[in-house]
């Protein structure tokens, strides 16, 4: 038997990667599939992502496998009008400098492995880069293709100027 | 080809917008970001202008638009100087805004526009409003403010940033026996003390004098409330239920007299006026204006650090300090640690939390 703390995940091109239980418990669909697998030495395969993505995960959840205790106090960071909620820490700014694919992999990455705070921070980071964007530099960004026709941008723009009128 | 993201994670990005302009360029990207787009710039709605308020009236029988009206959470209105439209919206909107719960009245000019006594049906039109922030308005009395103030039956919170009234109260403050709001939140800021001593006079003879569990002064200008005689009043009224209790202190320092502005009175008002048996979060919002008087304000700040150690504050979990403004060219960094060193104590206990405010960051 090896240690029952710790268990291996296999990324999609077959990287093997060691780790703590609890650190992996941040993410919902491991921590389930924990549960149901009980003790056992057979590793978890995560055929969603890739071994680059997968060490960035596994860093994060290092960082922040204290936050659940930490949280249990007053909440100063919660819905609060002043804008406190759009604080993000350094150590998570930095973890987040990294190029643009890699940046959307690690959210897509933590939304399919369900951590919450990942897709979190990393949607908050995306929403400072879009901050003050036009429609066609949002799209450029995401490589999104227009999906109105002319008549239906033109009635949404028509539609959106009680917003725009600052 | 760039990955393309969930649309499940498309509406969690989305969420952390927060300015219209910006949800208005997503709306417009696709198909896909456009439900939850609109969804945003309805679930805050910020109304600007009267040239928006317009527009939304001819929007709001819209089939794809009126059901939007219903998911608003958050309501700010910018009052027009020129075209005031604010009266109109109980007339106009009474039936759609049926689950907001944050109202913000800005700018507002109620001493040269008499409010109609239909405004203050809003309250019924509104009846799920919890918390009312008046920001930047004049009423023509107190008592106007204070109609307003208990048109909302269920009030809990009430933000009352740099508002005033022409006519203070003119009956004996205990006088007004219409139904009166229980609050658990006040934040306060105002640089005028009469208006500051009416508010807290009212207050402290209603039902809130004995529910506010989270007390917030701010200060205007160079001058905390927490400076004013009628916020220590409501501090030591206040002090044996409060729960939370936020100071913002501006660390200015006048060389003549070498008044240390809030810091002297601070330690004061945090050893003989707030209780601490029910205390448990203590914040402050630190404007810290100039580098050369940080060593001043290191012993005051220590005194702090000794009172808020001490065995009567044991039901603190947190101390959490806000830097707002510092110093030009100084470094946010080596001033989180300053400000650390100031409350060593409450640092080995892994209480304190020194942070710069959002947009301060280094």
């Amino acid at each position: 038997m090896g240690d029952s703390n710790r268990l291996t995940l296999v990324a999609s091109d077959g990287g093997k990667f060691v780790v703590d239980k609890e650190v992996v418990q941040m993410s919902v669909l491991l921590k389930n599939m924990i549960e149901d697998l009980g003790e056992t030495d057979e590793s978890i395969p995560i055929p969603n992502v890739t071994s680059p993505v997968l060490t960035k995960v596994i860093e994060f959840c290092e960082n922040h496998r204290t936050d659940a205790a930490r949280t249990d106090g007053p909440n100063v960071d919660g819905d609060d009008a002043r804008m406190r909620t759009a604080v993000v820490s350094d150590w998570d700014r930095q973890f987040f400098d990294v190029d643009q694919d890699l940046m959307f992999e690690i959210i897509v990455a933590a939304n399919y492995l369900d951590i919450k705070s990942l897709v979190d921070v990393g949607c908050k980071v995306v929403a400072d880069m879009i901050k003050g964007k036009s429609p066609q530099e949002i799209r450029d960004l995401f490589d999104i293709v227009n999906d109105f026709s002319p008549e239906e941008e033109a009635a949404l723009r028509k539609e959106n100027e009680w917003a725009n009128d600052r | 080809m760039v990955l393309e993201l969930p649309t499940e994670v498309v509406d969690v990005l989305v969420s952390y917008i927060d300015d219209p302009h910006t949800l208005c360029s997503c709306s417009l990207t696709c198909r896909r970001w456009l439900p939850a787009s609109r969804f945003h710039l309805f679930r805050n709605l910020s109304i600007p202008s009267r040239a928006s308020y317009d527009i939304l009236v001819r929007l709001r029988d819209a089939p794809h638009i009126s059901p939007s009206f219903a998911n608003i959470y958050s309501l700010q209105l910018w009052e027009d100087p020129d075209k005031p439209w604010l009266y109109l919206v109980p007339l106009i909107f009474a039936q759609r805004l049926t689950h907001v719960r944050l109202l913000t009245l800005l700018k507002f000019r109620w001493h040269e526009f008499p409010l109609h006594p239909s405004f203050f049906t809003i309250g019924f039109c509104l009846a799920s409003i919890t918390s009312l922030t008046l920001v930047g308005g004049t009423f023509h009395t107190f008592t106007e403010f204070r109609r307003l103030v208990c048109a909302f039956g269920h009030l809990t919170e009430l933000i009352v940033e740099r508002v005033a009234w022409r006519n203070p109260p003119m009956y004996s403050r205990c006088a007004y026996h219409a139904p009166s709001p229980r609050l658990q939140l006040l934040w306060l800021n105002s640089g005028c003390e009469s208006t500051v001593t009416s508010l807290v006079d009212w207050l402290l003879c209603t039902p809130s004098a004995r529910s506010i569990r989270d007390l917030q002064l701010g200060n205007y200008g160079t001058q905390s409330v927490c400076d004013m005689t009628a916020a220590q009043r409501l501090t030591a009224v206040l002090g044996p239920v409060l729960e939370n209790y936020e100071l913002s202190l501006r660390l200015t320092l006048h060389i003549r007299n070498v008044d240390l502005s809030s810091c002297g009175y601070l330690a004061l008002l945090l050893g003989r006026r707030v209780y601490p048996a029910s205390l448990v979060h203590l914040s402050f919002d630190l404007y810290i204006a100039g580098q050369e008087s940080l060593e001043l304000f290191a012993a005051p700040w220590t005194q702090v650090d000794v009172i808020l150690a001490g065995e009567v504050f044991s039901s603190l979990q947190m101390v959490t300090i806000w830097l707002r403004q510092v110093p030009p060219a100084s470094s946010v960094g080596l001033l989180v640690e300053t400000v650390e060193e100031w409350l060593l104590r409450l640092k080995s206990r892994s209480l304190l939390h020194v942070k710069p405010w959002w947009n301060l960051r280094s």
